[in-house]
């Protein structure tokens, strides 16, 4: 008996450490995309009060980070690329076991997906992986997959499959050959999952229509099912249908169309931003031609959701609350990411993109012979740099208010640089030519005092920079609050423009 | 079912099977095996089960006729006379040779039509029926055949219970791919109770993950690179390539076949049951003859006992040994009949692999090399005792190892292509068209094995050769790794475990490919 014991307990203890073993290599071999979308949801869960769903549409255009320094806002974006909603209703589940949000702000894209899933099976990696084994998303796994029809690209059925989504080792053990340092000590990043999707992209052609088609599929099953169990979790919904270029023979849209009515059915409130055409400026907000928004673009959408989620739904704003100190950390490494972003940025027009972002106050020279003149992305990407968007008072109802900042004196002829100075702090553009001073909220900015050099005198001391001879536009990012400038460059253009 | 659901399914049946009482165990491995094909091959279920019938009722009817003529001579020995005795034992040899030719005639038929028909109508030119290829068909057919014989040569009594039988024959182990099992040496093993014996559990385990490391790591890393080169087009690849090709497809072909061998070899010895070995480090093999005696081992001994003897035995082969002891001296009449023997057995081993014409000619190639050694036999070995220093020097035994490695490599060029003319074309490249440039780390990842995976394959394979060298000189290296302290143990253990599940080629991501012998 003893022996039985003994050799019982020898084979135990040999498959715990092989169990152990697994687990750790896994861990190290497994993609870390899904696990950076949901340990920093996990870390944060019960401090969540909205959670954002959906597909890449979401993943792109909302930046948690910056509904936190606008609003206040506690908030997460668990969507994810390709996700259909079903797949985003069992991204729910698993995230209401260990949160409770006020509001889900759920995209419809993906409303027009007749099945359960779509056919990346990389994609269900992407949004299922990270979150811990337990009984809901085993049944998520099973639920998902029950199809027997159901296969991804390469052919494979979904059933097949399951055993990969509930155990990822089983399709990540190859990556051994991928291994980085990274995933021996993953960093997970602090944009709380959404993603900055840099560059400027030529949209599609888009027409609107206003044609629904007849509510089927599991798109709109799983949409009830997402609006029920909210209702009777005493969750509030917020539906959207976020900006892209849209055409009109395209089913997405019919069905786009139709979610107003379920919408109404259940009393909660749909935004089709497809329809607020004029909120985003597709000629300079799209990352690609007819899907996803670039920082410009999702800039833009995130301030009109915190507006909405506070005035509307009366969302909290936590910043300096206590409980909330490590948001603030957290702001400051996504603050330092963005300008990180800014200084690797090598294409011209996306840097110029980039000066549209409403956390810093720029300057911007550009000599007398700038090309920019001569390029239509370029003045159009300075125009929106030194936009100012705001929704007007009724929702439905958003507009263009570029007439609040112009950069009237952009394309006059004149003699010598052009300098704007764009002061988010206050609101306002300053802008002069040859020579000249532009006050502004945290001090000044001076032109010509020597060719092409700028000197800011701000709250912390002055700085000066001189435009490098030749390159098209000269440029600083100057933190709102003091004019302490954070990175200068100049920038050449190059032929070409878009992606 | 792939190959860890395979080992786990054994895994929880040899944990079932020392659960349950000792005469319930065979039952319990029936079941298992049965649940098995049917799970596998639920439509083939008929075939393997008439198999087993049929030759179990002709071994039982031959059993029976064997008994009577003997019971009869001896009530009647009073008034037999020696011819008496032995017209009556003719008698029922001959009846018993109806039921054993029967029997035969109904399981080779089965095999020949469901295994070559498409073969044929291909020559002919028509479409393929797509005729369903039951599961380890060549195996058992030769399995079940072979016990036949036995029972017809009177060297086995015949097995009374049919489940028993039907065990014997459906062992599902051996079923993918062999070994092929003698009645003697297994059905005792099938059917008696095995107590739990940790070591032999651990044994099994042992070689269950070698017999995987070498099959998911080795064969099936190596394999798009074999793919890409045998089925470039003809002229495309120099003979460089052909020669990394053919060296590559040597590799996948022992790791492949051998390492299915270990891993349900392993799988019996979790039961207590010890199937016969199928190889013996066959790329140390010092002539072609022996090579043959170290690959699919098995088969080599079925072929020898039921195809080989018994045509060197016959009457007219007699004959002919004794024409041409006359003509050209006893030892030429010695080797005849093994020559002729071993072309014999070859050109069946050729046509088991597929009716068409490289394997033919790979079976001749063979079967003709063998015969031309036992030819020649007589002048090696008076050569070798001219030169006795030169012969027992390591020189000449790695010189004779390498030269059988260039033999059998040289046969793999018929083996592996699809036809006689590409194997040719290939040979005939490396000779005239080396080409040696276009081997390069750019190259074998276009043939699909990148720099990593190359490295990976190199280490395993070096590891292969070890293990393999040190049981050439009688060290067992699986023995001496459950000898070592536990934490030794442990360590070599879980890395194995690990390089298996971690390097493997496996998964949805991959396309784990069949057991070459699978198709046979």
């Amino acid at each position: 008996m003893r022996r039985t014991i003994r050799v019982f307990l020898g084979c135990a203890v040999f498959l715990a450490g092989l169990a152990a073993l697994l687990a750790g290599f896994g861990r190290v071999l497994e993609y870390k995309g899904s696990r950076e979308k949901v340990v920093p949801f996990l870390e944060r869960a019960e401090q969540l009060d909205v959670l954002f769903l959906g597909d890449s549409h979401a993943y792109s255009d909302i930046y948690p980070m910056e509904l936190w320094e606008n609003y206040g806002i506690a908030s997460y974006n668990l969507a994810s690329y390709n996700l259909p909603i079903p797949a985003s209703y069992w991204v729910m589940r698993n995230a209401l076991r260990v949160c409770r949000p006020k509001v889900i702000v759920l995209d419809v894209n993906q409303v027009w997906e007749q099945a359960k899933l779509c056919d990346s099976s990389s994609d269900v990696h992407t949004g299922l992986d990270g979150f811990p084994l337990n009984r809901t998303k085993v049944e998520a796994v099973f639920d998902l997959m029950d199809d027997p029809q159901l296969t991804d690209k390469n052919g494979r059925l979904y059933r097949d499959l399951r055993a990969e989504y509930i155990f990822p080792f089983l399709k990540y053990h190859d990556r051994w050959s991928d291994l980085s340092m990274e995933d021996l000590k993953p960093e997970y990043g602090k944009e709380l999952g959404g993603e900055r999707n840099i560059g400027v992209a030529r949209p599609d052609a888009y027409e609107l229509t206003a044609a629904t088609a007849d509510e089927q599929g599991f798109g709109f099953v799983y949409l009830r099912r997402i609006l029920e169990e909210c209702r009777d979790a005493g969750i509030r919904v917020l539906l959207t249908n976020l900006p892209y270029p849209c055409r009109n023979n395209n089913d997405e849209q019919f069905y786009t169309n139709a979610v107003a009515y379920t919408a109404e059915e259940y009393g909660v409130e749909y935004i089709d931003f497809v329809y607020l055409d004029q909120f985003v400026d597709y000629s300079t907000d799209c990352y690609d031609p007819g899907s996803h928004l670039n920082p410009s673009g999702a800039w833009k959408v995130t301030d009109l959701l915190g507006q909405h989620l506070s005035e509307a739904y009366g969302v909290p704003d936590h910043r300096g609350e206590a409980a909330y100190a490590s948001w603030e950390d957290d702001y400051a490494v996504y603050r330092a990411l963005k300008l990180k972003s800014l200084r690797e940025e090598t294409d011209p027009r996306s840097f110029l993109m980039l000066l549209s972002d409403p956390s810093f106050s720029a300057v911007v020279v550009l000599p007398e012979d700038s090309a920019v003149y001569r390029d239509d992305l370029a003045m159009q990407l300075l125009q929106n740099a030194g936009r100012r968007h705001l929704m007007m008072a009724d929702a439905g109802e958003a507009v263009w208010s570029d007439y609040l900042m112009p950069l009237a004196h952009l394309g006059e002829p004149g003699r010598g640089p052009y300098m704007a100075v764009i002061d988010r702090a206050a609101g306002t553009v300053g802008e002069c030519r040859g020579h000249g001073r532009v006050r502004t909220s945290f001090g000044s900015v001076a032109l010509g005092d020597k060719p092409g050099g700028v000197r800011v005198k701000g709250r912390h001391g002055s700085f000066r920079f001189d435009a490098r001879p030749g390159e098209d536009v000269h440029a600083a990012v100057l933190d709102s609050e003091t004019g302490e400038v954070l990175y200068e460059r100049s920038v050449r253009l190059k032929k070409g423009g878009r992606k | 079912m792939s190959l860890f659901q395979l080992a786990a399914y054994g895994a929880v049946c040899s944990a079932v099977y020392y659960l349950v009482p000792g005469r319930f165990r065979w039952m319990l491995l029936l079941a298992a095996s049965l649940g098995f094909y049917a799970f596998r091959a639920t439509a083939a279920l008929p075939f393997i089960l008439l198999t087993a019938l049929s030759v179990w009722a002709a071994a039982v009817k031959m059993g029976q006729i064997a008994g009577r003529c003997e019971t009869q001579i001896r009530e009647e020995r009073e008034t037999l006379t020696g011819a008496d005795r032995k017209r009556l034992r003719g008698e029922a040899r001959r009846r018993k040779r109806r039921w054993m030719l029967g029997a035969l005639l109904l399981n080779f038929a089965i095999l020949a039509v469901l295994k070559y028909t498409d073969d044929v109508r291909g020559w002919l030119g028509l479409s393929s029926l797509g005729l369903l290829l039951p599961l380890g068909i060549s195996f058992y057919t030769f399995q079940s055949t072979g016990y036949l014989l036995d029972v017809y040569n009177g060297k086995t009594e015949p097995e009374r219970n049919p489940a028993k039988f039907c065990l014997f024959v459906s062992f599902f182990p051996q079923l993918l791919q062999g070994p092929i099992g003698r009645y003697d040496d297994l059905a005792g093993q099938l059917t008696n109770p095995h107590d739990f014996d940790l070591q032999a559990i651990k044994r099994g385990a042992v070689l269950l993950f070698w017999g995987l490391l070498k099959k998911l790591v080795i064969a099936d890393r190596v394999l798009p690179l074999v793919d890409a080169v045998f089925s470039a087009e003809r002229g495309s690849m120099g003979g460089a390539a052909a020669l990394v090709g053919v060296l590559a497809y040597s590799l996948q072909q022992y790791c492949d076949f051998s390492g299915g061998i270990d891993l349900v070899t392993g799988i019996a010895e979790l039961f207590g049951i010890r199937l016969a070995p199928n190889f013996r480090r066959p790329y140390f093999a010092v002539s072609l003859a022996d090579f043959w005696r170290r690959w699919h081992i098995s088969l080599g001994a079925w072929m020898r006992d039921y195809v080989f003897y018994p045509f060197a035995l016959t009457s007219w082969m007699g004959k002919l040994s004794k024409a041409v002891k006359k003509r050209f001296g006893t030892e030429m009449a010695r080797a005849l009949p093994a020559a002729l023997g071993n072309i014999l057995v070859f050109l069946l081993v050729g046509i088991w692999h597929g009716a068409t014409s490289n394997y033919i000619l790979w079976g001749l190639y063979n079967g003709v090399l063998l015969a031309i050694a036992a030819l020649l036999e007589p002048a090696f070995k008076r050569f070798g005792e001219k030169h006795a220093a030169l012969v027992s020097g390591r020189g000449f035994h790695v010189f004779r190892v390498l030269r059988t490695f260039a033999i059998v490599n040289i046969g793999w060029f018929f083996d592996r292509c699809a036809h006689a003319g590409d194997a040719l074309a290939m040979m005939r490249s490396v000779v005239c068209d080396l080409r040696p440039g276009q081997i390069s780390l750019a190259w074998l990842e276009q043939c699909g094995l990148p720099a990593a995976d190359a490295a990976v394959l190199a280490v395993f394979t070096l590891l292969l050769f070890g293990v393999s060298l040190a049981g050439e000189h009688g060290i067992q290296v699986r023995d001496g790794l459950l000898r070592l302290v536990l934490p030794v143990r442990w360590a070599l253990l879980y890395a194995l475990i690990l390089s298996v599940l971690i390097l493997g080629v496996w998964g949805s991501g991959f396309n784990e490919a069949s057991f070459i012998y699978f198709q046979f």
